[in-house]
C-alpha cells in the first residue's frame, strides 16, 4: 500500500493541475452549457431577438418609428456613430443587423410614396449571421410597406397618420404552435452539452494527473531503489493503477457533480434509466485517459509531455465529439475519423439519451455496444501499455536483456 | 557570444518536446479548426428556410399561398424552400424529423398558422434553428398586418381601393434597404478565432524561453551551473539566451502563420507582411513572459510549466478561443474594462491580427504593437528584478 499511497501524495503535491484542468475547464463547460439553458418552449413560441441597432441620422418620426419597431422584436444595442464603433459592432458580432437612416429620409420617403420622387433606401450592414440580418431586413421592409402603402393610398394622411395605421396593422400576428417531437427530451440538452465538453477536462485532468504520478516513478533514482525493494512489479504496477484509478474516479466525480449541482434542472429531465446511462458512460469514456496516462507513464513520459499529450488529446477528442460543434456539420471524411475515438462512441450515448423521452430499456439495449466499444478502448490502451512497458524494460536503454546481450 | 548564442539555439532544438507546445499545437489546432470551421461559414450565410406547406383546399384558395409562392420563387430573394405535403400529418412528420424548420397551412378561413419544433437541441449548438422559425412566423404575420391595412383604410375610406392598380403597385414596392459593407473585409465569425489561437500558440511558447533560462540557472540544470562559471558575463548570456529563444518561437509561429495562411486559407487582409512583424513581435513578448517565469525563484520547471499553462488556458479564454460564447464574454469585458483586457497579451495579439484584417488603417495595428512591446518591456524588468543579484548556495 506504501507504493499506493505515495502515488496519491504526488498527485496532492500539484495541485495546479488540479485547479487549472478540473476547475478551471469545468467552469468552462458550465459557462458555455448556460447559454444552452434557453428555457424550453414548453408550447410557447418566441421569436428570435435579433440585436440590432438603428443609425439615426434623420431623426424624424418615421426613423423613430423604425427603430421602435424593430425594438419590439429584437435587442437594442447602443452603438456610438463613429467609423471604429460601427465597425466593430458588426465585425464582433455585437450587432447582427446595423440600419443607417440617412438625413431628410422621412420627407423623401412620403414624397415617393405619393407619386414624386424616387424612394429612398436605407443603407443595412449585415453581420456574419446573415439569417438574423435577413430576418431583420425582411422586418424593417414590411415595417416600411406598410407606411409606404398607407402614404400612397391615403394622400390624405400626413406622415405622422401613416406612422399610426402602420402601428396599428402591426399589431397583428400569426399563431404559432411549437411541436415537441416524442421522443425528445426536452431541456437536457444543457446538462449533456456540458457532459460532452467535460470530455476536455476529464481528458486532460486525467492524463496530466495521472501521467504526473506515473512519471514520478520513472524516474532513474526512483526506478534504481523500486526494483531492488521487495514488491513486484505485478503488485507495484497494480498500486500504481490503483492510484490513478483513485484520481480517475475523484476527477470524474467532481465534474459530473458541479454538473448536477449547475443543471439539476436540466439532468431533470432526463428519465433515470437515461442519467443513469449518461453517467456511466461518461466514467468508461474517463478510462480512456486513465489508460493513456498509464501509457505514458510505461513509457517514461516526462511532466512536460503528459502536459502536452493530455492537453492537445483533450481539444482533439472534444471536437470530434461535436463539443465545439455539431459532428453532423463535419465533413464525412472527419466524422469517419472519429469513430476510431472513444468520444465518438460517448457522443452517440449522449444524443441517444436526448432522445430518450419514454421508455428506457431500448435506449439500453442500444447504447451497449458503444459503452461495449468506450470500455474497449480503455481495455486496448492498457493493454498496449503494458506491453510498452515491458519491451521499454528489457531495452537495453534500461538495462534489461538487450543490453546484457549488447555487452556480452 | 556568438558560440553561446549557436550553442544555447542547438540545446533548444534538441528539446523536441518544447516543439509539440510551439509548433504542433497551433498546427493540430488550426487543422481541426479549419473542418469545424468549413460548415460554420457556409452556416452563416442564408439559406432559404425549408418549408413544408399543407396543400389541402383551403391552401389552394387562400392569398397566403400566393405569397408563399412568391417568397420561394428561385433568385436571390428566395427566403423559403417549399415541400408541399397533402395531409398535416405528414407534414408534422417532416417537421419531427428534421426535414423542415416548420410548417405552414391556412384554417377554414384562410389565415395562417404556423408549426415549429422547439428552439434548442444539441444539434442546434450553432444552429440557425431559432431564425428560421422566426422568418416563418414573420411571412405569415407579414401577411397578417397588410390583409389589417388594407381592412383598415377600407373602413375608412372605400373610394381608397376604386383603383385596384394603386393598390397593387404600392404593395408591390420592395426593397426599401441596400446591402452595405462598413468594414474592409466582409465580417466572418471564424477569423477571430485563429488569431486568438495565434495568441495562445504564442504565450505557449514562451515555454522556449523559459526553458532556455531555466538552464542559465545553476540552482536549475546542470548547464546553468556550468554556465555561471564560463567566461561571458551574466547579462550577456542572459541577453544571447533571450535572442536564441525568440528565434526558435519566431521560427515556429512563421511555420504556423505560413501553414494557416496557405493551407487552412485564413485571411490576413492581404497583408502578410505586417502580421509577420506582428508574429515577431509576439514572439518577443512570449520571450519576456519566459523570462519572466523562467526567472521566478524557487519554483521548479514542472511547477513554472503548471503556471504557464494555466495561465495561457486563462487568458486564451479571455481572448475567446474555446468558442462562441467564450468570444462573447471576451468581446463583454473588452468593451466594459478595456484596461483589464489590455493587460492580456493573447487578447492583444488577436486584436492586432483583427486590425489587420477590418480596418483600412494600420493606425489600431500600430497601436497594439506599441502594448505588446510595453507588456515587453515591463515583463523583461520584472524578469530582470528577479534575476539580478541571485545567489545560489550561498552560506
Amino acid at each position: 500500500m506504501q507504493a499506493f499511497k505515495t502515488a496519491l501524495g504526488v498527485c496532492l503535491r500539484h495541485p495546479v493541475y488540479l485547479i487549472v484542468y478540473v476547475g478551471l475547464l469545468s467552469l468552462m463547460g458550465l459557462f458555455m452549457g448556460q447559454s444552452l439553458v434557453a428555457a424550453p418552449d414548453e408550447g410557447e413560441f418566441s421569436a428570435a431577438r435579433i440585436p440590432f441597432t438603428v443609425v439615426d441620422r434623420d431623426d424624424s418620426r418615421l426613423s423613430r418609428a423604425i427603430g421602435e419597431f424593430l425594438a419590439a422584436r429584437g435587442e437594442w444595442v447602443e452603438v456610438a456613430d463613429e467609423q471604429r464603433a460601427l465597425q466593430d459592432a458588426v465585425a464582433t458580432g455585437q450587432v447582427d443587423y446595423l440600419l443607417i437612416v440617412p438625413e431628410g429620409f422621412e420627407e423623401d420617403f412620403m414624397a415617393a410614396a405619393r407619386g414624386s420622387g424616387v424612394a429612398p433606401q436605407l443603407e443595412s450592414v449585415f453581420s456574419f449571421q446573415s439569417s438574423s440580418a435577413m430576418l431583420a431586413d425582411t422586418q424593417v421592409n414590411q415595417y416600411l410597406r406598410l407606411v409606404g402603402v398607407t402614404a400612397a393610398l391615403d394622400l390624405g394622411a400626413s406622415a405622422a397618420q401613416a406612422i399610426a395605421s402602420a402601428n396599428e396593422a402591426a399589431q397583428e400576428s400569426a399563431s404559432v404552435q411549437v411541436v415537441n417531437p416524442p421522443q425528445l427530451a426536452v431541456g437536457a440538452d444543457a446538462f449533456l452539452f456540458y457532459l460532452m465538453w467535460g470530455s476536455y477536462p476529464l481528458t486532460a485532468a486525467i492524463v496530466v494527473s495521472v501521467g504526473l504520478l506515473m512519471g514520478a516513478f520513472s524516474r532513474v533514482d526512483v526506478r534504481r531503489r523500486v526494483l531492488v525493494s521487495p514488491v513486484s512489479a505485478l503488485s507495484l504496477g497494480m498500486q500504481k493503477v490503483a492510484a490513478g484509478f483513485v484520481v480517475t474516479v475523484a476527477v470524474w466525480a467532481f465534474i459530473i457533480g458541479l454538473g448536477l449541482a449547475a443543471f439539476r434542472g436540466s439532468a431533470a429531465c432526463l428519465p433515470p434509466g437515461a442519467l443513469a446511462l449518461a453517467l456511466i458512460a461518461t466514467f468508461l469514456y474517463a478510462l480512456t485517459p486513465l489508460a493513456i496516462a498509464f501509457l505514458l507513464g510505461q513509457l517514461g513520459a516526462s511532466e512536460m509531455v503528459s502536459n502536452a499529450v493530455g492537453n492537445i488529446v483533450g481539444m482533439v477528442f472534444t471536437f470530434l465529439g461535436g463539443a465545439w460543434v455539431s459532428i453532423s456539420l463535419l465533413p464525412a471524411s472527419v466524422q469517419a475519423v472519429a469513430s476510431f475515438t472513444p468520444v465518438y462512441w460517448l457522443t452517440n450515448v449522449l444524443s441517444s439519451c436526448s432522445e430518450a423521452g419514454g421508455a428506457t430499456d431500448a435506449l439500453w439495449a442500444s447504447a451497449l455496444p458503444s459503452l461495449g466499444v468506450l470500455a474497449l478502448f480503455a481495455v486496448a490502451i492498457f493493454v498496449a501499455a503494458l506491453v510498452g512497458g515491458r519491451l521499454r524494460l528489457q531495452s537495453s536503454q534500461a538495462g534489461g536483456n538487450a543490453a546484457a546481450a549488447r555487452s556480452r | 557570444m556568438g558560440t553561446v548564442f549557436l550553442g544555447t539555439l542547438r540545446m533548444l532544438v534538441r528539446e523536441r518536446s518544447l516543439f509539440v507546445w510551439a509548433l504542433a499545437f497551433p498546427l493540430i489546432l488550426s487543422t481541426i479548426f479549419m473542418f469545424m470551421f468549413d460548415k460554420i461559414d457556409e452556416g452563416t450565410v442564408f439559406e432559404p428556410v425549408a418549408t413544408a406547406v399543407v396543400a389541402d383546399e383551403a391552401w389552394g384558395e387562400s392569398g397566403f399561398s400566393a405569397v408563399v409562392d412568391q417568397l420561394s420563387q428561385p433568385g436571390g430573394d428566395k427566403l423559403l424552400d417549399i415541400r408541399e405535403f397533402a395531409s398535416g400529418e405528414a407534414a408534422r412528420a417532416a417537421l419531427e424529423s428534421g426535414e423542415v424548420a416548420g410548417v405552414l397551412r391556412v384554417d377554414a378561413e384562410g389565415r395562417p398558422e404556423v408549426e415549429v419544433a422547439p428552439a434548442v437541441s444539441l444539434e442546434g449548438v450553432a444552429g440557425l434553428g431559432d431564425v428560421n422559425r422566426s422568418i416563418l412566423e414573420t411571412v405569415a404575420t407579414a401577411y397578417l398586418q397588410n390583409a389589417r391595412l388594407i381592412a383598415d383604410l377600407a373602413a375608412q375610406n372605400p373610394l381608397v381601393f376604386a383603383d385596384l392598380s394603386a393598390v397593387e403597385a404600392a404593395f408591390s414596392e420592395e426593397g426599401y434597404t441596400k446591402e452595405v459593407s462598413l468594414t474592409r473585409s466582409a465580417p466572418r465569425e471564424t477569423v477571430r478565432f485563429y488569431y486568438a489561437l495565434f495568441g495562445m500558440a504564442a504565450l505557449f511558447g514562451a515555454q522556449i524561453a523559459m526553458y532556455a533560462i531555466c538552464q542559465t540557472q545553476p540552482n536549475l540544470s546542470p548547464v546553468g551551473a556550468r554556465r555561471a562559471l564560463g567566461g561571458l558575463s551574466r547579462g550577456r548570456t542572459l541577453l544571447v539566451t533571450v535572442a536564441a529563444s525568440w528565434l526558435v518561437s519566431f521560427a515556429c509561429l512563421a511555420v504556423a502563420f505560413a501553414y494557416v495562411r496557405l493551407v487552412v486559407g485564413v485571411d490576413f487582409g492581404n497583408r502578410d507582411g505586417a502580421a509577420l512583424l506582428g508574429m515577431a513581435a509576439a514572439a518577443l513578448m512570449a520571450c519576456s513572459v519566459g523570462c519572466a517565469l523562467g526567472a521566478l525563484p524557487k519554483v521548479d520547471m514542472g511547477g513554472k510549466a503548471g503556471l504557464l499553462t494555466g495561465g495561457t488556458c486563462l487568458l486564451s479564454l479571455f481572448a475567446g478561443l474555446y468558442g462562441q460564447p467564450c468570444m462573447q464574454l471576451a468581446d463583454e469585458v473588452a468593451r466594459n474594462f478595456p484596461l483589464l483586457a489590455s493587460l492580456n497579451p493573447a487578447k492583444a495579439i488577436c486584436d492586432m491580427f483583427y486590425s489587420l484584417y477590418y480596418y483600412d488603417g494600420l493606425a489600431v495595428f500600430g497601436e497594439k504593437l506599441a502594448l505588446l512591446a510595453a507588456t515587453t518591456a515591463v515583463l523583461f524588468a520584472v524578469a530582470m528584478v528577479f534575476m539580478r543579484r541571485q545567489r545560489y548556495a550561498s552560506i
